[in-house]
């Protein structure tokens, strides 16, 4: 009777001691990635910051350039502005995915 | 053997609640990293529909920007109706949720101020268009401050 209360508390002191450990390892894997995890978690961890740092910058970036242009007393570009009804694609459009833009139209750009 | 089983039995509610207690971290935990995903996405998106009225602003294309500005305005409202469906279980999730909220708001009024200064553009109402991107200009980094500070409490 004894020895299996001894087994009994020894067994919830066991459950308890993981309990504490899963706490800790959730929380350590909350904040930054465990060692246990992999690159590819580390880099989706890493990628989340600089996503909407990335997104921040282009925000910022995008409405600099609305105001800028906003401002501008030169005339639009009629003819490039005319839409199709499928007309989606804008020359510079292809590298958004990738640096942000062609920066070789923004200067001159008529 | 009946003393063992009855020692289990009683042990039984003290062993479901050590194992409730342990795994409530893990689910609050999932629960964040889901609005993380979230939230990742969604300012991944709206971060390249701001590329693209950026350029279209650059190129002297207000139609073209008008548009795209519905487009990232749009998007934003997704945002938020995406970002509202997540229930995180920890103050500090709840806190980022509440802040990525007003963030995405905020940029809904971005991209209807451009999408009016675009169009007052097109219209040749300079002085409006203008007034509508520095209002732009202000909710922007409103919006920029929030998101970066959702951010930060989910890493």
């Amino acid at each position: 009777m004894k020895s299996h209360k001894i087994a009994l508390i020894a067994t919830l002191l066991c459950l308890v001691g993981g309990a504490g450990a899963a706490t800790a390892l959730a929380q350590k894997g909350g904040g930054t990635p465990s060692g246990t995890t992999t690159t590819t978690a580390d880099c989706q961890n890493n990628q989340q910051g600089v996503d909407e740092q990335g997104t921040a910058n282009d925000v910022n970036a995008a409405a600099d350039d609305v105001q800028q242009e906003a401002d501008n007393q030169q005339g639009d570009d009629e003819q490039g502005d005319q839409q199709g009804p499928n007309d989606n694609q804008e020359q510079g459009d292809e590298n958004c995915d990738d640096d942000g833009g062609d920066d070789g139209g923004g200067g001159g750009g008529d | 053997m009946v003393a063992v089983a009855a020692a289990t039995k009683r042990a039984l509610p003290v062993l479901t609640g050590l194992v409730l207690f342990a795994g409530a971290p893990l689910a609050a935990n999932a629960t964040n990293a889901s609005l993380k995903a979230s939230l990742a996405k969604w300012s991944h998106t709206i971060g390249l529909d701001a590329r693209r009225v950026d350029l279209s602003a650059r190129h002297r294309h207000p139609r073209r920007m008008t548009t795209r500005a519905n487009k990232f305005r749009a998007d934003a409202l997704r945002a938020r109706r995406a970002l509202a469906a997540q229930h995180p279980s920890s103050a500090r999730g709840a806190r980022a949720r509440s802040l990525a909220l007003a963030a995405f708001r905020a940029y809904t009024v971005v991209g209807y101020q451009w999408a009016l200064a675009g169009r007052a553009r097109a219209q040749h109402r300079k002085a409006l268009a203008t007034s509508h991107a520095a209002v732009a200009k202000r909710f922007a980094r409103k919006g920029n401050r929030l998101l970066i500070a959702a951010a930060r409490l989910l890493r």
